[in-house]
């Protein structure tokens, strides 16, 4: 048989593929439009249409399905007439999250209940998406005096803007020193005392990295929250002013009237302008570039994900979290007694930041009264312990961070060491986040990742980041 | 023998008559050009609902600004006015023109490499799990993909750099280094992305009839003669398409930057698709971005234009022209 | 004499020795480079993670441990997402095959006016990246009543351009004398498509039909996993474009 006859061969060969392909075809078609009228006939006679559905988005992986179910079956029971839909939206950053919840606005979904961070509130505050609680935190103040009692007055602050509070703080993180247990007493590095000092960790973070070429003694990521900043505010010092917003007043008054925190706390944090080009900035930002270029105790900067996996093996003594490492670590294998959370250390000052995030009301909601119910219960004490559960978050309740149970165990050996970053230094402030979010983190991660593969000297980074960074806050109304 | 022409000069004596003759000429033209709108009506329906009525979308947004959560303003030609003046375009584009020459040339070069490397005689077990192992990277998701790599070319602690101080080569800034940061990202893209061109050249060779090397063989021709003689214009059309999508897909590359290095150090990999990305989304100008997607399209569209026409110079069809 | 010719042979029995041998190693090398990353991953998988990231690195783990891909079987109801995403994504595959065949066969060997213009419209739609279509799209879809239904996904996938191009490149490397002849016996262009193209075309098509399972089946399956739901509704959409 000439194979290089195309025409017999061929024309054999396709007879068969043509029934077998006009099978298939026939079978496909067939099953797609049964699943067509299947479709359409279950939804026609569902009944879903009669119930409201209330959607509360919040910045969560799948691993939080079990706690949505939790939390959602409680609110149900009380609340029978409304369907609740959580819907938790994954991503690394914050930001990304919003953009996530932006295109989803954007193709004209409803959302009713939407967890806004620090990095986020200034944002849709002054664009309006969400809108302020005071007037029913007003009429309710018998359920919500037990509330704050409960949550530091710093962290209520953060999530007001202009005069007024638009979310009650659920999450929050201080940025605090996670340090392993085992690297340290194999380096002979004491375990650091609570005021400890920057010289202290940079001897700490020496001595470890004397223990092998791979074994670093600090990792931190370049990014908003978590990276240069800590360094700035433990130099008293911040990368963009800070000041206040008027108004408020009712707020410390009703809920806060004998916290010396609370004194003298307004409507807000203001950050109406640049100083990143500080001189304190700038010794900031030139000792972490030390670590890499000159001491070469830290690598280049890494992702949360990567610094807890290079921590828990052993290769990364020391990192900036708060207690969602822990559930990390505990993860990666590592148990309780393999590491241990330590303040920042000491420079001029030994202030945190921190960031925060609450569930804030939309605008738009249709049902603002049930999304209101919604906060309620979920800032309820129960709710906020099982939603933490596990190392997965810091509460901003007192009771539930310093409750035993939560640390019983995973650790940390102090818990309350989250809470006393607050507690025992009231110049802890949240991060700076102006409305333009997007374009200040940018700007400030562009020019720190420049200093930190030294491309640019630590002056000339943050000068440039100082006017660029001026640039965008000019463009902010008011 | 060739059977081929004695068939059809059978046939033709058998059914000659049934052709008719000239006035249908015009006839049988219209007749295909109807078949021929049949056949791509489907796909051009799905094309107006879901394409060009959202590609149409966007064009108009691009004249309004728009935060997501306000009502659109409409702002006429000013978002292309601000383009002009902001030094990010300029960035991104260099950028992405950079990381596209870099991929295509690198894809081509390997891909073809190892496709002439695979004629070699072997067992076809042998043949079958080269181009297996080669085609994985394929089917693996990109977002995997670039987590992985994350890891791998870490400057302190990745296996790549830890390899290479065996060998005595100083740890290499992959990904956090201006002027390397793009070249690791074009040599991951490459890593995913050459198995599939390579699957494309071997078939295009495979239908390369045998004949042609055997009588160049004994015309006295050598290896590279035939490589430049035959197989290049004879896989021109496949080079070209690899060519084509090639530079349409890699000039909207997003996730390798977003995942590895977010666009940076310093802006370094900021890609022009990041930039929409983030300026639409992260930073609540849809208008904006929308208007930078628009000379983003026209610019791969004049690119594609000019591809297509060069080709005439440089691609051979079996049937002559094609476009 | 014939020592010459001895020799001459052997010499080339060498050189062409050692063009296979450096053949072979520098596929042996590439597929290595190719291969390696891929093998470090899956045995990261199999280790906690507090043992993966070793220098030197270990590449066989010393204690195997499933458990991980048991926990994302218990993380998530899989057998249901695989069951969705299986049959989203086959409908996908299927129809863009049909669709994007039909479209190249035409534009490759069908003569009709606007034939040139009308591909490079097609082909624009390569040029806009996804999530700048992804809003209208869905908003289309919204007010076609679709919403929340695997139709959604399915739909605005069935036309692909890069499908129609690759077809299009292959068909066009198929040597004209079939059809010719066919055309002779009378053949209108259905029967050279289904008969000619489509079996000669098989190569191409499986092509497709791969990369586009591929795509699909990451972009359907990965997104499902990523987002939480608890009431249990096939929101699909919206997971496809928060992802």
């Amino acid at each position: 048989m000439n194979t290089q006859d195309p025409f017999s061969k061929k024309k054999e060969s396709s007879k068969t593929a043509i029934s077998r392909r006009q099978f298939l075809k026939w079978t496909a078609a067939g099953t797609a439009a049964a699943t067509l009228l299947g479709n359409k006939v279950v939804r026609a006679t569902s009944g879903r249409q009669t119930t409201q559905t209330l959607r509360v988005v919040l910045f969560g992986a799948p691993d939080r399905a079990k706690t949505f179910e939790y939390l959602g079956k409680g609110f149900q029971a009380a609340n029978p007439a409304i369907n609740v839909e959580f819907l938790g939206v994954p991503g690394a950053e914050w930001d990304e999250f919003f953009s996530k919840v932006s295109t989803m606005l954007a193709s004209g979904q409803n959302i009713d209940l939407i967890e806004v961070g620090t990095e986020g509130l200034q944002l849709f505050a002054s664009k309006k998406f969400i809108q302020p609680l005071d007037e029913r935190i007003q009429a309710d103040k018998t359920f919500w005096q037990e509330y704050f009692d409960d949550v530091p007055p710093q962290l209520v602050e953060a999530m007001m803007y202009d005069g007024k509070l638009y979310n009650m703080p659920f999450l929050w993180g201080p940025a605090v020193i996670f340090y392993n247990t085992k690297l340290f007493k194999q380096a002979g590095v004491q375990p650091p005392k609570p005021d400890w000092t920057k010289d202290d960790f940079l001897a700490a973070a020496q001595a470890v990295h004397k223990l092998g070429d791979d074994i670093y003694g600090f990792g931190w990521p370049n990014r908003h929250w978590g990276g240069l900043i800590p360094w700035v505010f433990v130099q008293d010092s911040n990368i963009l002013k800070q000041t206040q917003f008027e108004g408020g007043d009712w707020l410390w008054k009703t809920f806060y009237p004998d916290n010396k925190t609370a004194q003298g706390r307004k409507g807000g944090v203001h950050w109406p302008e640049s100083m990143a080009n500080d001189p304190r900035n700038i010794e900031a930002l030139q000792f972490l570039q030390d670590l890499t270029w000159k001491e070469k105790v830290a690598p280049a900067p890494a992702d949360f994900g990567q610094l807890a996996n290079f921590f828990s093996n052993g290769k990364l003594a020391m990192l900036p979290a708060h207690r969602f490492m822990i559930g990390r670590l505990i993860g990666a294998g590592m148990t309780r007694d393999d590491y241990d959370v330590v303040f920042m250390p000491k420079w001029t000052t030994q202030r945190h930041q921190f960031g925060t995030s609450g569930l804030a009301i939309t605008t738009n909601t249709k049902l603002a009264d049930q999304a209101y119910e919604m906060v309620k219960h979920l800032t309820r004490k129960e709710n906020m312990g099982a939603y933490v559960k596990g190392g997965v978050h810091t509460s901003p309740r007192r009771s539930v961070n310093n409750d035993p149970e939560q640390s019983k165990a995973i650790g940390p050996n102090n818990p309350t060491i989250f809470y006393d970053a607050l507690d025992k230094f009231p110049g802890s402030a949240p991060i700076p986040a102006p409305p333009p979010n997007k374009d200040f983190t940018a700007t400030f991660v562009k020019y720190v990742g420049l200093a930190m593969s030294n491309e640019l000297s630590a002056k000339d980074a943050l000068e440039n980041m100082h006017k660029e960074l001026s640039v965008i806050l000019s463009k902010v109304k008011k | 023998m060739d059977l081929v022409p004695a068939v059809r000069l059978v046939r033709k004596a058998l059914f000659a008559d049934r052709v008719p003759r000239v006035q249908s000429m015009a006839s049988m033209r219209r007749r295909e050009a109807l078949a021929a709108y049949l056949f791509i009506a489907p796909t051009f329906i799905f094309f107006i609902v879901f394409i060009a009525g959202p590609m149409l979308f966007s064009l108009g947004l691009s004249l309004f600004e728009w935060d997501v959560i306000s009502e659109p303003v409409f702002a006429g030609l000013g978002n292309y006015q601000t383009i002009l003046t902001d030094p990010r375009i300029l960035n991104s584009f260099r950028n992405t023109g950079l990381f596209v020459v870099l991929v295509l040339a690198l894809d081509v070069v390997i891909a073809l490499g190892l496709t002439v490397a695979l004629q070699q005689k072997m067992p076809a077990l042998l043949r079958s799990f080269f181009r297996t192992a080669f085609f994985v990277p394929v089917v693996t998701s990109i977002t995997s993909v670039s987590i992985m790599f994350s890891f791998l070319l870490h400057r302190e602690l990745g296996i790549v750099n830890y390899y290479l101080g065996q060998f005595g080569v100083d740890k290499v800034p992959w990904l956090v280094s201006s002027s390397w940061a793009l070249v690791s990202l074009a040599i991951v893209t490459v890593w995913k992305t050459f198995g599939f061109d390579l699957l494309l050249f071997i078939a295009g060779i495979n239908n390369i009839p045998r004949h042609l090397y055997e009588s160049a063989a004994l015309d006295g021709a050598n290896g590279w003669q035939k490589f430049r003689w035959i197989t290049l214009p004879l896989l021109s059309p496949t080079i070209f398409f690899v060519l084509v999508i090639g530079l349409i897909s890699n000039l909207q590359m997003f996730d390798q930057s977003y995942i590895m290095t977010k666009g940076g150090p310093g802006d370094s990999t900021k890609t022009i698709v990041m930039l929409i990305y983030e300026d639409s989304f992260g930073a609540l100008r849809l208008g904006y971005g929308s208007a930078i997607a628009v000379i983003l399209f026209l610019i791969i569209f004049a690119l594609t234009i000019l591809q297509f026409r060069f080709s005439r110079r440089w691609v051979h069809y079996e049937t002559g022209d094609a476009l | 004499m014939s020592a010459t010719i001895d020799e001459a042979d052997r010499r080339a029995l060498r050189v062409r020795r050692l063009q296979t041998i450096i053949t072979l190693a520098v596929l042996s090398v590439m597929s290595l480079l190719v291969l390696l990353p891929i093998v470090w991953t899956i045995s990261t998988s199999l280790r906690l993670p507090k043992d993966s990231f070793t220098l030197p690195p270990r590449w066989i783990p010393t204690e195997l441990r499933a458990q991980n891909y048991i926990d994302v079987f218990n993380l998530v109801p899989f057998g249901q997402f695989i069951l969705n995403s299986l049959k989203v994504t086959l409908s996908v595959v299927f129809g863009q095959i049909v669709l994007s065949a039909m479209a190249a066969y035409a534009f490759a060997r069908l003569r009709f006016p606007g034939r040139n213009v009308l591909f490079l419209l097609l082909m624009s739609a390569l040029m806009v990246p996804l999530f700048v279509t992804i809003i209208p799209q869905f908003v289309i879809i919204k007010n076609l009543g679709l919403n929340d239904t695997h139709e959604a996904l399915i739909l605005p996938a069935l036309c692909t351009p890069f499908g129609v191009f690759l077809l299009r490149q292959f068909f066009l490397t198929i040597p004209t004398d079939l059809e010719d002849a066919a055309k002779i016996d009378g053949a209108g262009p259905w029967r050279i498509f289904w008969h000619i193209f489509v079996p000669l075309g098989a190569p191409g098509i499986a092509v497709l039909a791969i990369l586009s399972f591929n795509s699909y089946w990451n972009e359907f399956f990965g997104s499902d996993m990523r987002l939480s739901r608890t009431s249990g509704r096939k929101d699909r959409r919206e997971q496809d474009i928060t992802n």
